[in-house]
């Protein structure tokens, strides 16, 4: 659970402040947008499998590709057991965010690309300079798109688990996080703790939902947004 | 022409920080592909650093083959297209019959898909799994000489997978059976077609983008889904690919060469279907997401 809690961290935080930053970026460079946002969805498309798998190759100490490759840049002082024990749960997270920014970025940009230049236009007339703008047009009417994301991000990484599976092999409990421990006990013919867990868990996941819906739906009354 | 100037770093800046990113997703995939065709030894020696002049399959080969690979696939294919249809079929029924008939209990059975809907996966499997071993004890018994083809575990698990898609395409296509115009069936109806004939002929062309949606969010989630499937199949003849995957993964662990061609067999099907129809498919998911 505290590992859930952990990953779910560094997701809210890490994942979607980078994919706000880009869907800004990429807003703002409108020509090549759409390559852009081929590229980042990649990873959402693959499966959870192929990317735990295929970043364990990268990642693993032996023989430690990445390691190499930040020796070869000149960065030999990063390299690190990536996947030893006081590092196995960061990174984890790291590529929990690195493959999932993806949906958060797709979601945002479409959030961006709604909003109506004439308001932009309006805000320069009246002086703003791009921080006013930022703050008083693109920020509240962005505020459900937000909400949203935040609420997918929340219950997307409360179910990771092939990913992490793939990655880590549970790395001796290190990484164990709700559903691999309903899955263990699954295995291990103990249905009844696996099924108590799976409806702790189910409504541990709907109050949240619940919660955050009512939360963005406040801030929106009072920000005084129109509801989209 | 300061401004221009300003405006000229700041666009540098950005594309900068983008190609960085987006280097950082594909350089992977690329590394992935280089690796999968070199020998092991090349391995050794260069860490896939360099780029393989003289590409070597034979790894391809004897992961198809040997490391069944193929089979894995094939399966992989099997139930993601049955589900995928068995979805579609009874998902369009079921909201049509919601959008359009009336009759009894219409309202209560509709929440209840809501309901189901909101169960997350987690609080949901473990049931379904105890309901399916009950199921395949129950069918083995009742028809053992289906057992050979061992109908009953890939039947159940593609029920199993119908099930938990049903409910989202339900609501997703609802919704649009509740905006088409009932003239077009008035329409239809005066010339003489019955209701199965108006929802095959009128309905389903109309919502064909919510189809377009369903379609392609439920064949990733059925693709995609692992935990079930690595919970129900221990033979390997029946397992999709991405317990094959695993499996491989396992018994391969010293060949990374191997692993590579594995994992870059079971990525190019989908990068190239997804740079095929990117715009439909980034649509699709993200409103199946959304609903969901």
């Amino acid at each position: 659970m505290y590992n859930a809690g952990f990953i779910t961290f560094w997701a809210l935080t890490f994942q979607n402040i980078l994919a706000f930053c880009l869907a800004l970026g990429v807003d703002r460079a409108t020509r090549t947008g759409k390559i852009y946002r081929v590229i980042f969805f990649i990873l959402p498309v693959l499966s959870e499998i192929i990317i735990g798998l295929l970043m364990r190759e990268i990642l693993i100490s032996n023989p430690g590709i990445l390691n190499q490759w930040l020796k070869n840049m000149g960065l030999g002082f990063i390299a690190n057991n990536w996947l030893g024990n006081n590092k196995v749960l960061l990174t984890t997270a790291l590529v929990h965010c690195w493959k999932g920014f993806g949906w958060a970025f797709v979601i945002l940009l479409a959030g961006l690309q709604t909003i109506p230049e004439q308001l932009y236009e309006a805000a320069r007339i009246d002086g703003a300079n791009s921080w006013q703008t930022f703050r008083k047009v693109t920020l509240p009417l962005l505020t459900p798109v937000i909400a949203m994301v935040l609420v997918l991000t929340i219950l997307g990484t409360m179910q990771a688990f092939a990913m992490i599976l793939a990655l880590t092999r549970g790395a001796g409990g290190l990484t164990e996080v709700p559903v691999m421990r309903i899955y263990n006990h699954l295995r291990g013919n103990q249905v009844g703790l696996a099924c108590a867990e799976g409806v702790v868990l189910g409504i541990m996941l709907i109050v949240i939902s619940f919660t955050m819906l009512e939360v963005s739906k406040r801030i929106r009354r009072r920000w005084g947004v129109l509801p989209s | 022409m300061y401004y221009r100037a300003k405006k000229i770093v700041l666009l540098i800046l950005l594309h900068t920080f983008l190609l960085s990113v987006a280097l950082s997703c594909v350089y992977p995939l690329m590394w992935m592909l280089n690796v999968s065709v070199k020998t092991e030894t090349q391995f050794r020696s260069d860490y896939g650093m360099k780029l393989s002049v003289k590409p070597d399959f034979n790894n391809y080969k004897t992961v198809i083959f040997e490391g069944k690979l193929g089979s894995y696939f094939i399966n992989s294919v099997f139930y993601t297209f049955i589900t995928v249809f068995l979805i579609v079929i009874i998902s369009s029924l079921a909201a049509y019959a919601f959008a359009r008939l009336n009759f009894r209990g219409k309202n209560i059975i509709f929440f209840m898909f809501l309901a189901a809907m909101m169960i997350p996966l987690p609080a949901g499997f473990v049931p379904i799994y105890i309901l399916l071993n009950k199921f395949f004890i129950f069918f083995n018994t009742t028809f053992p000489f289906l057992q050979k083809w061992a109908i009953a575990e890939r039947s159940g698990y593609v029920f199993a997978m119908t099930n938990m898609g049903l409910s989202l395409s339900i609501y997703l296509l609802k919704t649009f059976f509740d905006q088409l115009p009932r003239d077009l069936e008035d329409a239809a109806r005066i010339d003489g077609c019955n209701r199965l004939q108006i929802w095959w002929n009128v309905g389903l062309p109309l919502v064909a983008p919510a189809l377009a949606v369903v379609i392609i969010f439920n064949a990733m989630t059925v693709w995609n889904e692992f935990v079930l499937a690595s919970l129900m199949f221990t033979e390997d003849s029946l397992m999709p690919l991405q317990v094959g995957l695993m499996e491989i993964y396992n018994r391969n662990i010293i060949q990374h060469t191997l692993i590579m061609a594995a994992l870059a067999l079971a990525a190019l099907p989908i990068i190239l279907i997804y740079l095929k129809m990117q715009k439909q498919i980034i649509k699709g998911l993200t409103a199946g997401a959304v609903v969901g």
